[in-house]
């Protein structure tokens, strides 16, 4: 069935176009124009850190700046605050030394439904909507982001770029191949009841950001 | 295929006009959607240079649609993935019913997606057998209350809490009768607690697609509620369902719709979450789909190219033309009868439908021009509605009396004669109203008068008041 209508749904877009299929000449100088072409027209001034902080802190973002080394105390303070166990799930490629905390539990791993936090870094931070850029990967998998009801990210601070372009270049630069690449501009949300804005339905409630 | 009910709109829109619980809903779209995108569009200075960029994008890849389908569809294949082309409704519901035979599913999640309303895809499942379950808070509440989305971004927003406090009660018997259940956030909860467990143990998760980006093959999604990530990272088997025009070319290109599309549709600068998403679980992954699986679905839309309605294939269905429609904002969107309401609804379901099942939609418009205005892709929605207009009066599918207007044009052409009939009926209505100034009821226009008075005419026509020399500024100088 799908081999006859894809013959079909090309067929009826030709006829409209009035012609036939491109050839392989015409279909090379199109992949050349159109996907090697220049980055789009640039609108973004000033700090790229307080432009970042200030987007993402709109978007109900809870952005902090903090030592590599402080990581794990700043996070026994967030299970403390909110009157959590202490055990979280981090993703397996963070550069902190966990051992150094006894007290605190730490898996890794997938998520699962029974987590309540999680702890991952980011690619990169987008000034322009105050957005980060995770990546899916056997270290760090999607459903960390998804499942648990905090999630701690860590960004590099010399990893704020101004344009979503930029960290698709930064994924081809470093060989990247990831299969997935999530955008995420703070926690979840909805306004579907009465158009009134919550905050938390169902991704993570809270949403830390911690600029190392 | 649906079962549309767009040829009773008029019923429908007057049923909705004495609604008291759906005015006092739809009253919400004004303070939010409509003041929400006014002040992120007032805040993009770059906003016009965007557009225009997004719309040359659209175009472009119109114009070469064949070739870049073809280049996403090798590109999914060499990442593992696989594509399913469909040319309309029912062999788009056949592939994903294959799919879920052959796998064995049983119970399939799926987050939010217009074209999935559009070919029936949840009946069809349903009818073969399948649980599907909505994941998006909107499209569940309306699963349960089995109503139809009244809105292409939140398809409860004809609903009030309260009815929804009740929907949950009846719906989730398996929970505490006596559990308190009287705010918002209550809600949410009970509808979090209830789909957490469900998104685990899907076989099958189905997600539409905002863009399909042809260089690389990857499938781009925008939400904020999370639902859609859990949908397609949790269960067996991810199937993305998008229609043919959603193919961009480059990540680039994607960009310069996401910065319009959130602005335009809730006045976000971005949602919550964008997922880029490109073939199966890979061999070392923890989590993700086993199979991936795209389905292209033609439904009537190779056809608008090249044609007059060939602008509403850019459509990136953000909308704002509902919320700024003054027709919508009456009836809100179930009046209309199709899945898609609204002014982008009166073009693109007479495109996809036909005409004769959808003819009054294009007439559901006072053509006020806000449509254009707002929309993030400057389709011409008016221009198209008043193509539909010429078509249905050639075809003849207006209403007999609707013919009248050549009897007008009979006498319009003659302007003597016009003059004379016009005299004598400005008179007659003049005299009669003489005394209150109004009418309260007229024959022919009580759809008028039943709701408001209509003011009586001078007993001259301005024609006759001009020959005279006395205008009514001549009278008051």
């Amino acid at each position: 069935m799908t081999n006859k209508a894809r013959k079909k749904i090309l067929q009826n877009i030709q006829r409209a176009l009035n012609r036939t299929e491109l050839s392989v000449g015409q279909q090379q100088t199109l992949r050349e124009t159109i996907y090697y072409s220049k980055k789009n027209n640039e609108f973004i001034t000033g700090n790229l850190q307080m432009l970042f902080t200030e987007k993402a802190t709109k978007a109900h973002a809870i952005v902090n700046t903090c030592s590599l080394t402080s990581v794990p105390s700043y996070i026994l303070q967030i299970l403390k605050n909110e009157k959590l166990p202490f055990i979280i799930r981090a993703a397996s490629d963070l550069p902190i030394h966990w051992r150094d905390y006894p007290e605190l539990r730490v898996h890794e791993g997938k998520a699962l439904i029974s987590d309540a936090v999680s702890v991952t870094s980011s690619l990169c931070g987008v000034a322009e909507t105050g957005t980060l850029v995770l990546l899916s990967s056997r270290a760090s998998p999607s459903t960390l982001y998804f499942l648990p009801i905090i999630h701690i990210i860590l960004l590099d601070k010399q990893k704020i770029v101004p344009y979503y372009e930029d960290a698709i270049e930064m994924v081809r630069e470093l060989h990247l191949d990831p299969r997935m690449i999530h955008f995420i501009t703070g926690p979840s949300r909805t306004a579907d009841i009465e158009q009134s804005l919550q905050i938390g339905m169902h991704g993570p409630k809270q949403l830390y950001v911690l600029l190392i | 295929m649906q079962l549309f009910t767009s040829n009773e709109f008029k019923d429908n829109a007057k049923a909705a006009l004495q609604n008291p619980i759906l005015q006092q809903a739809l009253n919400n779209i004004r303070h939010g959607f409509v003041e929400k995108r006014a002040q992120a569009i007032a805040k993009m200075p770059h906003y016009d240079e965007v557009r225009n960029q997004a719309i040359q994008i659209k175009n472009h890849t119109l114009k070469y649609l064949d070739f870049y389908l073809q280049e996403f569809e090798t590109q999914v294949v060499a990442s593992g993935g696989h594509v399913h082309w469909a040319e309309n409704a029912n062999d788009a519901c056949q592939e994903v019913i294959g799919i879920a035979n052959r796998i064995k599913a049983k119970l399939i999640t799926k987050s939010k997606s217009m074209v999935t309303e559009e070919i029936g895809l949840n009946a069809a499942l349903e009818q073969s057998g399948f649980d599907v379950v909505e994941t998006d808070l909107g499209e569940y509440i309306i699963q349960l209350r089995n109503e139809s989305p009244s809105h292409i971004v939140a398809p409860a927003i004809h609903l009030l809490k309260e009815q929804i406090t009740k929907t949950f009660y009846e719906a989730h018997t398996s929970l505490n009768p006596n559990r308190k259940l009287d705010n918002i956030e209550q809600l949410l909860n009970e509808a979090r607690f209830i789909l957490r467990d469900l998104f685990t143990k899907a076989d099958i998760g189905i997600t539409g697609a905002n863009c399909l980006i042809a260089e690389n093959g990857t499938c781009v999604m925008v939400t904020n509620e999370g639902n859609g990530d859990l949908t397609q990272t949790l269960a067996r088997v991810h199937i993305v369902i998008a229609s043919i025009e959603k193919i961009v070319p480059t990540y680039r290109d994607a960009f310069s719709i996401l910065r319009l599309l959130p602005r335009s549709a809730t006045g976000q600068d971005i949602t919550s979450y964008v997922s880029f998403s490109k073939g199966p679980k890979r061999e070392h992954d923890l989590d993700g789909p086993e199979e991936f699986h795209v389905i292209l679905i033609d439904d009537g839309r190779s056809k608008l190219i090249d044609s007059e309605f060939q602008d509403i294939l850019r459509c990136i269905r953000c909308g704002a033309c509902l919320n700024h429609c003054p027709v919508y904002q009456a009836v809100g969107g179930q009046a209309y009868g199709t899945p898609y309401p609204g002014p982008m609804g009166a073009v693109i379901s007479p495109s996809l439908f036909g005409l004769e099942k959808t003819k009054d939609l294009p007439n559901a418009s006072t053509f006020c021009g806000r449509c254009e205005e707002v929309c993030p892709m400057k389709i011409h929605l008016p221009t198209m509605m008043r193509y539909y207009r010429n078509q249905e009066f050639k075809k003849k599918l207006t209403p007999r009396w609707h013919r009248g207007i050549k009897l007008w044009a009979y006498f319009a052409k003659r302007p003597k004669l016009y003059h004379w009939w016009a005299s004598k009926l400005i008179n007659i209505l003049g005299r009669f109203g003489e005394k209150k100034g109004r009418f309260s009821y007229l024959p022919f226009a009580s759809e008028w008068t039943n709701f408001r008075d209509f003011p009586a005419p001078a007993k001259k026509t301005f024609q006759q008041q001009l020959k005279k020399g006395k205008t009514r500024d001549q009278q008051s100088a």
